[in-house]
């Protein structure tokens, strides 16, 4: 039997809420600028900025979940799913949740296998899953996601921010980012489409990379994988300086200049070339792994 | 050690047959090269050469949040010949993939000289880097247990996969040994596996709990 | 300093050979004992590369701590010691499974059991490894390495009593997983 309660926008309040209370709605007013932070196991999480300054928060819960802690402490609003000692993984559990928060709140979900879906939110994101997929839009100056196993789809406004993805094994999608990047998996996928690069760094074990964005002027762009495959296409015109190093793996470039072996008797092939002025820099390295190099 | 039966087990049918499974077990590969490789990295380090600019700073205990706050980069201490027995505190090396043949006579020229280019394992790294690891150890084991099965078999695959790069590179150093990009991939991946330990226990921490009553 | 390589006729030759830095004496050690070591580890951590790990700190703590080998014990039963602590130290407690190999979401399976290209009996192989930690450590050291329960107790930082009591647990288990 699953308890289907809602909590509506109304009072003031900041004592915790209980689920099982089926008649006691709830709503917070909170901080425009303020931290949400939300926690859930399994089901959903989904945000979305609007312009009055109330968490309200409604949803359904499953049978396994004791209740939903919902409460401010001065500029922080939490909602916590907090699951019977009983309940295991699977079991039960889950709670959908459909959040309302005043679009520049900063934001804290973590979540164990539910879904991350946030929208039309300003304020800086700090996502974390450990199975659950991350889907979100970005429009603020920072952005931080974490998985384990999660995918993540990421799409910027093209404003520039610092954007730090982790992945282990999930792969990520990210669109439309702009400024800096740091992006690291081990053997999840990245496929990133960004508008005006000036810092990346990105680093998988054996999860392969396609990279394709333009380059601000002086940026940076630092790459390396053990064994997947990195692809970058640059948009043109490209005014970089390219330093491509790996041990085993291939090199593909279509800028020109050919890869050679490091040395005469060892293995290892190396490129070094300059495109344009060579303001930026391009430095790929990887152990087996093909890199290729390309414009557009 | 014994090589007979207890006696008064014989009855044992049980006991009888595990008894008669063999004692020695080869690995699948000869670990004596890094073996080897990790007893010269007891040498003093006059000996080495290999000068390296990285600290680490110890992970922040049980309640490690954020990478950056855990890990920094300092500089990594020239001397592994760290002495102390305390086993339970030693890192391991990483697993390797079979390695060619390596021979342990001396070669022509200096032996430290040949081997100070494989790092071959945490010990290379200074007593700092194998603190931090082992910290990140101990609490590993109980935060996976936090994690739902299937993904705690994710990470530990993709640990798994980080020693299988850290093998490889360690292969191709015993080929390359002054290679200066596999020492920096190594260094690199090592620092990977930290990380990951890092975010594994982080993300473990930040798991809702069960309610109390 | 490394003495010419010439013939070595004993282990204690070699034990005193490498405490005095002989990196080829010590080497014999290894060759001599990997596959008792080896064996100890995997059939303690029953993961392969936890296995290598574990036997190759052995052997690293051994060559340290060569001065501390006072011979009142066989070499072979030091380097089990040692074997011993190295692997509860990276222990996993019993019902962490096998890293299956690398797959996709769907349809990942458990990898086979390193034990299972072990000599025959297969089954006894595999139904050790199926057992719970305490119960597996103490029956491989008493069962298969032949330690008294004293011996296997004092490796295991346990009471004689829970040796003997996990020996017997250990015992009941094989009989029914064997039986099934």
């Amino acid at each position: 039997m699953i308890k289907r309660f809602f909590l509506v926008a109304a009072l003031l309040c900041a004592s915790t809420a209980y689920a099982d209370e089926e008649d006691f709605d709830h709503s917070l007013q909170a901080d425009p600028k303020g931290d949400v932070e939300i926690s859930n196991v399994a089901g959903t999480v989904n945000v979305s900025g609007w312009d009055r300054q109330v968490v309200q928060v409604t949803g359904s819960l499953g049978e396994g979940v004791e209740r939903l802690d919902f409460r401010s402490e001065g500029k922080r609003t939490i909602i916590k799913v907090l699951l019977k000692k009983s309940t295991h993984w699977g079991d039960g559990g889950d709670a959908d949740l459909q959040i309302r928060v005043p679009a520049a709140s900063r934001l804290d979900i973590n979540t164990v296998s539910a879904d991350i879906v946030v929208h039309d939110v300003t304020g800086a994101q700090r996502l974390q899953a450990v199975s659950g997929e991350v889907t979100t839009e970005v429009d603020a100056e920072e952005a931080e996601v974490k998985t384990v196993s999660g995918d993540v789809s990421l799409r910027g406004e093209g404003k520039t921010s610092v954007l730090n993805l982790t992945t282990v094994s999930g792969n990520a999608q990210v669109s439309h980012v702009a400024g800096e990047i740091t992006a690291t998996t081990v053997s999840g996928d990245l496929t990133l489409s960004l508008d005006k690069l000036t810092r990346a760094r990105l680093r998988t074990t054996s999860g392969d990379l396609s990279m394709r964005g333009a380059m601000a002027d002086s940026a940076r762009v630092d790459g390396e994988t053990i064994s997947g495959d990195l692809s970058f296409t640059f948009k043109s015109p490209v005014d970089a300086e390219f330093d491509i190093e790996t041990f085993s793996g291939d090199i593909n470039n279509c800028f020109g200049p050919k890869s050679q072996s490091k040395s005469e008797h060892g293995p290892g092939r190396e490129l070094h070339f300059r495109q344009g002025a060579g303001s930026s820099q391009v430095r790929v390295n990887s152990l087996s792994g093909t890199i290729s190099i390309c414009d557009r | 050690m014994k090589d007979e039966l207890h006696t008064g087990d014989e009855q044992d049918d049980v006991l009888k047959a595990v008894g008669q499974l063999p004692q020695s077990i080869e690995p699948q590969r000869d670990l004596w090269p890094d073996i080897a490789s990790r007893l010269d990295a007891l040498v003093p380090a006059r000996r080495r050469g290999l000068q390296m600019g990285w600290t680490l700073a110890l992970a922040a205990g049980l309640g490690c949040v954020a990478l950056g706050a855990l890990l920094a980069v300092g500089v990594m201490k020239g001397s592994g010949s760290s002495t102390t027995g305390n086993l339970t505190a030693q890192a391991t090396s990483p697993a390797t993939t079979a390695l060619p043949a390596q021979t342990t006579a001396p070669a022509s020229g200096d032996t430290a000289q040949v081997r100070q280019a494989s790092l071959g394992g945490y010990a290379m790294l200074g007593p700092e880097y194998e603190q931090a690891r082992a910290q990140l150890l101990i609490g590993l084991a109980e935060r996976l247990d936090r994690l739902p099965p299937v993904e705690r078999q994710k990470v530990e695959r993709n640990l798994n996969e980080i020693r299988r790069a850290l093998g490889e590179l360690n292969a191709a150093l015993q080929l390359a040994p002054n290679d200066t990009l596999l020492r920096e991939l190594l260094l690199n991946t090592y620092h990977d596996e930290l990380t990951l330990l890092a975010n594994v226990n982080q993300i473990a921490d930040t798991i809702p709990s069960r309610s109390q009553s | 300093m490394t003495l010419p390589p010439r013939a070595i006729d004993t282990e204690q030759e070699w034990v005193e050979r490498a405490r005095d830095g002989d990196r080829a004496a010590f080497e014999q050690i290894y060759r001599a004992y990997s596959g008792k070591v080896y064996g100890l580890c995997l059939r303690l951590t029953r993961e392969a590369s936890i296995a290598e790990d574990c036997t190759q700190e052995t052997f690293i703590s051994a060559w340290r701590n060569l001065n501390r080998f006072e011979g009142r014990s066989a070499l072979g039963t030091w380097l089990h010691r040692i074997a011993v602590n190295a692997s509860l130290a990276r222990g996993r407690k019993g019902h962490l499974e096998v890293v299956p190999p690398p797959q996709d979401d769907a349809g990942e399976e458990r990898e086979p059991s390193v034990l299972m290209d072990a000599t025959p009996p297969l089954d006894v192989e595999a139904a050790i490894e199926s057992l719970p930690e305490g119960a597996r450590h103490v029956l491989v050291l008493y069962g298969i390495y032949g330690y008294t329960h004293e011996e296997a107790a004092s490796m295991l930082g346990i009471a004689v009593g829970t040796c003997k009591a996990q020996l017997h647990r250990a015992r009941r288990l094989l009989r029914e997983r064997l039986s099934a």
